[in-house]
């Protein structure tokens, strides 16, 4: 076991690795009365194999809490815990919260998650409910707006324009013979991470990890998907829904995939706030002339094989909205960026993140993510402790061009 | 009430700053208005960047003006949160008083670019309540369910009233605020009460009458809209008579979530796992009103039957149909939640502020104590005094 320690967060981490290669975090959290524990997956939406119809990763995640003994949720609200699941493009993790029996509840969220029991009662009963996820999100411009810029970005067959729920007609296709096949070549432990926080012994949970975790490690290393560094495929998207005014998202796509991921993660979302966030001048013209009515949600989403930064707001004109952007990193390209403000948004990235670890949902979910794009929790502070004004001049001129954006517009 | 939790849990400290007023139709829209022009601009810093900057300097501070519906009270809500490191906690709370007592006011009125934009502002937000088709649905329900009551009232205004307000109005009405409304602050973390004791009281107070509870048991009322959604949205309103404070209000609460708190509920267990009808259904307790309400995604070809699944569970609660498990596990629920919530510093926060708002002195521990002691008799009691009121689906 190794020990790392952040003076910036202030925080301690340790590092273990099982002999079957799976991978143990662990971050104690003093005083703290609440544990959480996360078992996760390098198996999303986006490594689904032909084989199996769309939608496969999210309902193998439905499914494995069933058991046949009495329901899962009921055991672990019994022995005072929770438990929830969650399916993204890159992912499928699996986690409970407890006050109390950390143990107790530890040993079943690795027994629920060995122990896939698939039925073709169970199976079939549990496509009704996916459909009405499926179709929850259809009618959430949020979530539409987002996926349709994945495809603007990676075309319509890129990993991440996959629905991760799948469609009311893939899934109905789906067996349980597809699902133990899916589980037996994907639930492999060195694929796999274990992460705990709350007031724990490391020593203590590497002994239980050890003790309850029993996946084998897989037979041949698993293709990973190749960084897609292509030009955008298309560079509007446009689609309706029942709103009130149009909803949009621009995006930049990564080019540049040498670049190490916790520096582009670091200078993209630094350079989106010198550029549109609420203290620039952008931002302020914006709400000025009526084009936004409130801050940009900006961030930069990436994994090992993908990545943008990607900024929505609500606009009655979001073609407007894009052109002012445009003309703003111009403008910053040529006048370079305004060392005072850099050193302040860098300070406002850091402190908001020191700030969100002081839960430990935040960085049990933060540091599931970071798994699975190679990164830990200090790797990622790290990047914006080291980041220089340089590295974003460099990053602006590579990386901000060639805009995409997708748009909903009320019907 | 000033107020602080102080603790060293935590690497931030918090405060939020409330003013509160009655909730009435008459002055429901000044509000928002006022907040979204106060969080552009004041008298110190009289533009948005000079303002946002100022933020950001407090190394990521969190920074938030909001309205807020609590019980039959709409409150302006100033938020502030950050690393209590180099004073950046002081700061904050010097910040926060300019943004709150020292508007940017030009003659009698508000800056007029600031006064328009916040009026074109709250237009598109009160319009854009239908983006997200789950909390409109709601809203809808307890504006049918409430109509004439102040909880029915929109605490986010209304479009027709937009275009009566005026710069020199609202400065008006806002002064008034600054004189009479009650003025509350509560901060947790590191802090000393020096750090937050520097706003400036009302000179007098009204008094705020507390919510009121009506309960009179009639025949359902039903809505429906359409809007040509993908899914359903059902949602369903109980009334009860339960005391908001004390023993009725723990009864109330155990039986919503025995009947819809989580994945162990009575109705998640047998609309969603049993019956495969939707993805979500789940129960809230408006506490201050004493009210019920059950929301859910659904077809709309299964409105009727879910609502009737749901009048049979409350029922069959009442009789005292469930298993000691379903009861166990209800509470545990409650139990595990409060105590986790001393992890949180909002929760914390929120906690305290609450509990002040309605008058009820238990702190978390009484809580968690008072949850414990109840028996299922407890719940039976509390679904024999619901009703169902108003339905509404939104398809």
């Amino acid at each position: 076991m190794k020990t790392f320690h952040s003076d910036t967060l202030d925080e301690h981490m340790y590092y273990y690795k099982t002999k079957s290669n799976a991978s143990v975090y662990i971050f104690p959290k003093p005083g703290y009365v609440e544990k959480q524990a996360l078992v996760t997956v390098r198996y999303g939406a986006a490594d689904e194999e032909d084989r199996f119809p769309m939608g496969i990763a999210h309902f193998l995640e439905h499914k494995l809490f069933e058991d046949d003994e009495k329901p899962l949720f009921e055991r672990f609200t019994l022995l005072g815990g929770s438990v929830d699941a969650f399916t993204s493009q890159t992912q499928t993790a699996y986690y409970i919260s407890c006050v109390d029996n950390f143990f107790e509840n530890f040993r079943l969220l690795f027994k629920a998650v060995q122990t896939p029991y698939f039925t073709d009662d169970n199976v079939e009963k549990e496509k009704g409910i996916i459909a009405q996820e499926i179709n929850m999100y259809d009618d959430n411009p949020g979530w539409r707006v987002y996926m349709n810029l994945n495809r603007a970005l990676y075309g319509d067959n890129g990993a991440l324009s996959k629905n991760i729920a799948g469609t009311l007609q893939s899934i109905n296709d789906i067996t349980k013979e597809m699902l133990y096949d899916c589980y037996k070549s994907n639930y492999t432990s060195d694929e796999m991470a274990v992460i705990v926080v709350g007031d724990v012994e490391p020593e203590a949970i590497v002994e239980a990890v050890d003790e309850f975790f029993l996946l084998p490690a897989s037979a041949s290393a698993r293709t990973r998907s190749l960084p897609d560094a292509a030009p955008v495929v298309r560079n509007k998207i446009s689609s309706s829904l029942q709103v009130s005014q149009p909803i949009f998202e621009i995006g930049f796509k990564e080019r540049d995939f040498f670049t190490p991921l916790g520096l582009r993660t670091a200078t993209g979302k630094v350079l989106l706030d010198i550029i549109v966030g609420d203290s620039s001048p952008l931002y302020e013209r914006l709400i000025t002339d009526g084009l936004i009515d409130g801050p940009c949600s900006m961030d930069y989403i990436s994994g090992s094989f993908y990545g943008h930064s990607v900024l929505s707001a609500v606009s009655d004109d979001p073609m407007a909205v894009l052109s002012r952007v445009m003309s703003e990193i111009d403008n910053i390209k040529s006048n370079g960026i305004d060392p005072v403000r850099f050193e302040r948004i860098r300070r406002k990235q850091l402190g908001s993140f020191i700030r969100g670890c002081n839960s430990i949902e935040m960085m049990c979910g933060a540091a599931a993510e970071l798994f699975i794009k190679d990164m830990t929790l200090f790797d990622y502070v790290g990047a914006f402790e080291k980041l220089t004004l340089n590295d974003c001049a460099a990053r602006l001129k590579e990386h901000f061009f060639d805009p995409a954006v997708s748009i909903i517009n009320p019907l | 009430m000033i107020h602080i939790i102080r603790t060293r849990k935590f690497k931030s400290a918090a405060a939020v700053v409330l003013i509160r007023q009655p909730l009435t139709r008459e002055f429901a829209t000044y509000s928002p208005v006022i907040c979204d022009i106060l969080a552009h601009a004041s008298a110190k810093y009289p533009g948005i960047r000079q303002m946002r900057t100022a933020a950001e300097d407090l190394y990521g501070a969190a920074m938030n003006v909001q309205v807020v519906q609590r019980g039959e009270q709409q409150i302006l809500e100033f938020y502030f949160e950050s690393l209590t490191r180099d004073g950046n906690f002081k700061r904050g709370m010097e910040f926060l008083r300019e943004i709150i007592e020292n508007p940017l006011v030009v003659g009698n009125g508000f800056n007029r670019d600031f006064f328009e934009s916040a009026v074109s502002h709250i237009r598109n937000d009160i319009e854009g309540r239908i983006n997200n088709k789950a909390e409109y649905a709601e809203r809808r329900l307890i504006e049918e369910m409430c109509k004439g009551e102040p909880f029915g009232v929109s605490a986010d205004g209304y479009l027709e009233d937009l275009d009566k307000l005026t710069s020199p109005g609202l400065l008006g009405y806002y002064k008034k605020a600054l004189d009479t409304f009650p003025r509350d602050i509560c901060a947790i973390g590191d802090v000393d009460e020096s750090d937050i004791n520097i706003f400036a009281s009302p000179k007098r107070e009204i008094v705020i009458p507390p919510a009121s509870i009506s309960y009179k048991p009639k025949q359902p009322t039903y809505f429906t809209e359409d809007f040509n959604t993908a899914q359903g949205k059902l949602c369903m309103g109980f009334r009860s008579k339960a005391n908001p404070v004390g023993k009725d209000f723990y009864g109330l609460w155990l039986f919503n979530s025995l009947l819809g708190g989580g994945p162990n509920s009575i109705l998640f267990k047998r609309v969603r796992e049993r019956e495969s009808l939707c993805y979500y259904i789940n129960s809230v307790n408006y506490r201050a009103k004493s009210l019920v309400v059950i929301r859910c995604g659904v077809s709309a070809e299964n409105f009727e039957r879910v609502t009737n699944i749901v009048l049979e569970e409350v029922a069959a609660i009442a009789r005292g149909a469930f298993s000691p498990l379903d009861f166990q596990n209800a509470q545990s629920e409650i139990i595990k939640r409060l105590r986790a919530g001393e992890d949180y510093p909002n929760t914390l926060l929120n906690y305290y502020v609450s509990q002040y708002l309605i008058n009820d002195k238990d702190t978390l521990t009484d809580a968690i104590a008072a949850i414990s002691a109840l028996t299922p008799v407890d719940a039976i009691e509390a679904a024999a005094k619901v009703y169902l009121d108003t339905v509404y689906m939104l398809k």
